[in-house]
């Protein structure tokens, strides 16, 4: 607990000194650990720096696009560059050509709504959070419990936590990872719903994503395409998921 | 066979200021090989060709931000020069780290304020490199502090308690710091 109160304590200083609002004790307190802890100042030189990159999102998002251009790229240079003895891969052709050619195996290897839901299901991650020291709601026992993947607790939590706050809108979107997490998609729907309906929240791309998975899950396609659609259509974190998901249900 | 679109220099550029995913992806098929191949031959490995290359690609990206950029030649040409450029950057870098002394010679051609550039790019990188490895919900809140969002203001977006947004916003500056601090191009000092 007494860690936890140093890190935020130490956070709390550093945030101050940023914004220039340190107290003449706070400021005290500031100067000496920068003169005798150097985890200390290495902190503060990391926050000022990222404050000075949070200035610069576009630079931040262009970041994000060019790692995913590398990794595509490492991808596709690594299947391309996957190259077996000459005799192998006659062999590998050869079985390949068999098998798509066999009723019985090509029934087997085809492509289903539910055969896409495990290829493209992972689970949300949310970031672990130590809780010890404030005071305790239900919510923050669901998210602890959520981050330590007991799903079974997590949604009794989040359950209890809804009847009483019935339009806390990140309680309704765990809920529903929640029950994706216990197999139970079509539970998951309703709360998957809700937020995209509501349209009004930091969900609603999530909320699709997952909502279009249970769908598959469900075996019910038709379900799942307008959401995909949507997601294929403008900027967001699922996009290229969506894409590709969208091209593969429709070779379906 | 899939024809692959081929872009001229203004599609490239225009696409590198957009953020242009099909853009991108043509400029590491089309040219990633030559540089890899340099830095390779040059002492490098393939890490740090694509290092080379997304530092590049950053540095095209600013340049567009602060001025219009004409290219005389291809932008193919202009593209590998600036990679050639940084590598050998990176190898005066290395050397210095090594041998401080061995470098004097060479301070001609990359005078200090290059270096410092330099130097603050890849302190650039590594705070947006660990910042990006943060969770969604995380990156969602710092950036709203950021923006100048109150704590409560910030709790009602993300759907927290107050008390919990605040807990949650220095777990992840702790975190961000950790991931900071383990990322190879932290300098302890």
């Amino acid at each position: 607990m007494e860690a936890a109160k140093n890190y935020e304590k130490r956070f709390e200083l550093i945030e101050a000194y940023i914004h220039n609002e340190l107290s003449n004790d706070d400021q005290e307190l500031f100067d000496t650990l920068m003169r005798t802890d150097e985890d200390f100042k290495e902190d503060v030189e990391i926050q000022q720096q990222l404050a000075a990159e949070l200035n610069k999102p576009d630079r931040l998002q262009f970041r994000a696009a060019l790692q995913h251009a590398e990794s595509i790229h490492r991808l596709e240079t690594q299947i391309s560059r996957f190259t077996l003895p000459r005799w192998v891969r006659y062999a590998a052709a050869i079985i390949i050509i068999g098998a798509v050619s066999s009723p019985l195996l090509y029934n087997m290897y085809k492509t289903s709504p539910k055969n896409l839901y495990e290829v493209y299901y992972e689970s949300y991650e949310s970031s672990s959070v130590n809780r010890g020291g404030m005071e305790t709601t239900d919510f923050d026992r669901a998210m602890e419990a959520f981050d330590e993947e007991d799903f079974d607790v997590a949604n009794n939590l989040f359950t209890t936590f809804l009847t009483e706050n019935p339009e806390n809108q990140a309680a309704a979107f765990y809920k529903g990872m929640c029950l994706m997490e216990l197999e139970d998609a079509e539970g998951s729907v309703h709360y998957f719903e809700r937020l995209i309906l509501d349209a009004n929240n930091l969900f609603v791309e999530q909320a699709q994503w997952y909502v279009s998975l249970a769908y598959l899950k469900l075996n019910t396609p038709d379900k799942a395409v307008p959401y995909i659609e949507e997601l294929s259509a403008y900027p967001n974190p699922y996009r290229e998921k969506a894409l590709k998901l969208l091209d593969k249900l429709k070779r379906l | 066979v899939k024809e692959i679109k081929r872009y001229n220099n203004s599609e490239i550029l225009q696409g590198i200021q957009s953020h242009d995913k099909a853009v991108l992806n043509y400029i590491y098929s089309q040219f990633f090989e030559t540089v890899s191949w340099y830095v390779v031959s040059k002492g490098g490995d393939k890490t740090a060709a694509y290092d080379v290359f997304q530092d590049a690609l950053m540095a095209v990206y600013d340049r567009l931000q602060t001025s219009s950029l004409e290219i005389s030649n291809s932008f193919e040409t202009y593209f590998s020069g600036m990679c050639k450029h940084l590598w050998q950057m990176e190898l005066r870098r290395q050397v210095k780290a090594r041998q401080p002394a061995d470098i004097s010679q060479e301070e001609a051609f990359f005078p200090s304020y290059m270096e410092d550039t330099y130097d603050k790019e890849k302190e650039s990188r590594m705070i947006q490199e660990s910042f990006l490895k943060l969770s969604n919900d995380c990156q969602k809140l710092l950036m709203l502090q950021q923006q100048g969002h109150s704590q409560l203001e910030i709790a009602g977006i993300m759907g927290y308690t107050e008390a919990f947004a605040r807990k949650k916003r220095f777990r992840c500056k702790e975190q961000l710091a950790e991931l900071v601090k383990n990322h190879p191009y932290f300098k302890k000092e």
